[in-house]
């Protein structure tokens, strides 16, 4: 299914998704996409630029993509354990639709940055300070962007 | 190579002077075997010059013990005995006529043909053992068993042969016992002090030399050996039986899910239980067909109209669509297979037995039910009157080198409706794995709401997409920005059978959805709690309990 790859590819560079640069890690592998994320506007995020890394799969699209921001990002849904693994519903893989496109999915993704969804939280102490005490949370956010987006 | 003991050995040889009335009077009762006082006859003690040649059909701890005689050869057999043997040493004839007495045999051993004709006599009759001496007087211990001496030439093979065990006693004892034997053959009056002892003996009863091997018997090991094999033979019933139970009321269990699974009680990919693949038979049944222009429908209006109404509905120039016409006889386009035409049904057709030549039904173009102008696998468009397409029964449509490939090897459920494309009675190989995930399934949803079973029931048979997306609240946000590709699902088309699945009333679902989504997450804990280590060392002993 490389074809399908170069087609959203080609989608995703010619037109991207707001906010959102996106190319081939390694020109010589498909399979391989990084994305530099622009903190949504009105998000404790805002001004800062994330990297992720879309790692497509043999199968794809019949297996999901798996997203990881090589940035460091204070969030519920990212994993604070240096693979910043974003968990997301429509990734897993018993949930997954083939239709889905990475575009849809990055924007997702971005969405997740304004409105972080603390039921799936995978930082749980994250998302508890989110929920009890959204000050504190989005003054550490703030921090982290400065400390780590801010670069360019 | 010591002594060959092998499980028995003999310990000491015990004979005595036993009187008896004739047991043709007086029947053969023990109380009446009495011994002659030792000091007016024979007898004798000996206690360790004894070597065991033969155990065979020997038991350890169980004494020999009968009347000594001397078996009665052939005529013209082993001539050489002649002078060894008194003339009138006891013999069989000198005995009560029964087989209810036990014998110990006595002869000298004189050659290979001699001794084989003597074990073959007492072979006759009822002996307990054979004591042999070598003739040459000596008083030394006999050879050991493996001597030389003692070769018949046969291999050994007589030990098998001869069922009794056989000893050897030193020459020189051997040749007193049978003088002996000579003594004690015949009327008391004949014997040593005949005279005083038949004053006390009725000279009508036997008095005879009787003999008692002593065997080995404390060496327990045989015996523990023997318990343990007993104790193996029961474990290994109790598995067999175990295991036979167990692989019944499985199989029961797999008939009986299997049985839910066609009725469409249950669905094995829908609820989670298992990834179920198509087979290649069912495939073939799904039509192929060359796509026609998307134009045959108005885009915009093609989502309310056909929803509404199914299929047969949108029109089309060429041909009525897909789901029932079966173009009656011909199919013009595909000369080479050999259509059945009742097979160009959709889904709901048992998957009649492959009819192995490939693509089975090739319909004529006609355009597909609802706007779709992409494969939504590879995100390609069709062109028209040139694509080949494969319709699913859920009348979404792919390149059948996209969806085929993932039919086969991913899921049973459309990539973009998730329904199943299986047949309503089709019912993937039941695995005991499966069974188990059902019925765990089964008992946390009854645990879960046990007064509110139906709803809960609705919600579990609802597609998996659907109850799972409610798991993150927060997808509710982001829905929008999804959609981009989809394409109008169509009503629910899955076959009759299925019937009580119409989607639940919107509000109610959305709390129906979080439970389904508690109860597969419980199921999952629960799950991994379970399959502990006892069952995998079980599983590998009976494999299909794994
Ligand atoms: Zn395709
Ligand atoms: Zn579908």
């Amino acid at each position: 299914m490389a074809k399908r790859i170069v087609k959203e590819l080609t989608d995703c560079t010619q037109a991207p998704p707001t906010g959102m640069k996106i190319h081939l890690l390694d020109e010589q592998d498909i399979h391989q996409w990084e994305v530099v994320m622009d903190g949504p506007d009105g998000s404790a995020y805002a001004g800062g630029h994330f990297k992720l890394r879309v790692t497509l799969p043999e199968d794809y699209p019949f297996k999901p993509p798996v997203l990881n921001f090589t940035t460091k990002i204070y969030h519920p849904n990212v994993s604070n354990d240096g693979k910043g693994s974003m968990c997301l519903g429509m990734l897993r893989s018993d949930e997954w639709k083939p239709p889905n496109k990475i575009a849809a999915v990055l924007a997702m993704a971005r969405n997740l940055l304004l409105e972080p969804n603390t039921e799936d939280a995978i930082e749980t102490t994250i998302a508890d300070q989110y929920k009890s005490d959204r000050k504190a949370f989005e003054a550490t956010a703030k921090e982290w962007t400065k400390k780590y987006a801010s670069g360019k | 190579m010591s002594d060959s003991i092998g499980i028995t050995a003999a310990l000491g040889l015990t004979v005595l002077t036993l009187s008896f009335p004739d047991p043709g009077y007086f029947g053969i009762l023990q109380e009446n075997f009495k011994p002659v006082d030792t000091s007016l006859s024979f007898s004798l003690q000996e206690n360790s010059k004894i070597r065991t040649l033969s155990t065979t059909a020997s038991s350890p701890g169980e004494d020999l013990d009968g009347l000594l005689y001397v078996p009665t050869l052939h005529r013209g057999q082993c001539p050489e005995a002649a002078g060894l043997i008194p003339v009138n040493a006891t013999r069989r004839v000198n005995l009560p006529d029964t087989n209810s007495i036990n014998l110990i045999a006595l002869a000298p051993w004189i050659n290979p043909s001699c001794t084989l004709a003597y074990m073959a006599a007492a072979q006759m009759d009822p002996v307990k053992t054979f004591i042999f001496y070598l003739p040459d007087n000596s008083t030394a211990i006999p050879p050991l068993a493996n001597n030389a001496r003692w070769s018949i030439g046969d291999g050994g093979r007589w030990k098998t042969t001869y069922r009794y065990p056989v000893f050897a006693i030193s020459g020189s004892t051997g040749g007193l016992i049978m003088q002996n034997l000579a003594y004690y053959s015949d009327n008391v009056t004949n014997m040593p002090n005949g005279e005083i002892l038949s004053q006390h003996i009725d000279p009508r009863s036997y008095i005879r030399l009787a003999a008692e091997v002593e065997v080995s018997g404390h060496n327990s090991l045989p015996s523990l050996w023997v318990f343990l094999l007993i104790v193996l033979g029961i474990l290994i019933m109790i598995i067999a039986v175990t295991s036979f139970f167990l692989q019944w009321l499985q199989r029961k269990r797999r008939e009986a899910l299997r049985r839910r699974v066609i009725s469409g009680e249950v669905d094995i990919e829908a609820l989670g239980i298992r990834r179920v693949t198509v087979p290649a038979s069912v495939l073939q049944q799904m039509p192929l067909y060359t796509f026609v222009s998307d134009n045959a429908v108005p885009k915009s209006s093609s989502d309310t109209s056909t929803q509404s109404s199914p299929p047969t509905s949108s029109p089309a120039p060429l041909e009525p669509p897909s789901s029932k016409p079966e173009a009656p006889s011909s199919n013009p386009n595909n000369p080479n297979s050999p259509t059945n035409p009742i097979a160009s049904q959709p889904s709901p057709l048992p998957p009649a037995d492959p009819p192995l030549s490939e693509p089975s039904k090739e319909l004529p173009p006609h355009p597909a039910p609802f706007s779709q102008p992409t494969c939504a696998i590879c995100l390609d468009d069709f062109t028209p009157y040139e694509t080949r397409i494969r319709e699913l029964p859920c009348h979404h449509i792919f390149h059948p080198e996209c969806i085929d490939p993932f039919l086969r090897q991913n899921s049973s459920l459309c990539p973009m409706c998730k329904l199943s494309v299986l047949p309503a009675d089709y019912s993937p190989p039941i695995t005991n794995a499966m069974v188990r995930r059902e019925r765990l399934l089964r008992r946390m949803r009854r645990n879960l709401h046990p007064h509110d079973p139906p709803s809960i029931r609705e919600v579990l048979r609802f597609p998996r997409s659907v109850v799972r997306s409610s798991s993150g609240a927060g997808t509710g946000a982001v829905a929008p920005v999804l959609p981009t590709t989809e394409v109008p699902a169509p009503v629910r088309v899955r076959p009759p059978s299925s019937g009580g699945t119409s989607l639940a009333p919107p509000d109610s679902a959305a709390a129906l959805r979080a439970q389904g989504a508690e109860i597969r997450e419980r199921m999952l804990e629960a799950e991994a709690a379970r399959a502990p280590v006892w069952r995998k060392v079980v599983g590998k002993m009976w494999p299909r309990l794994g």
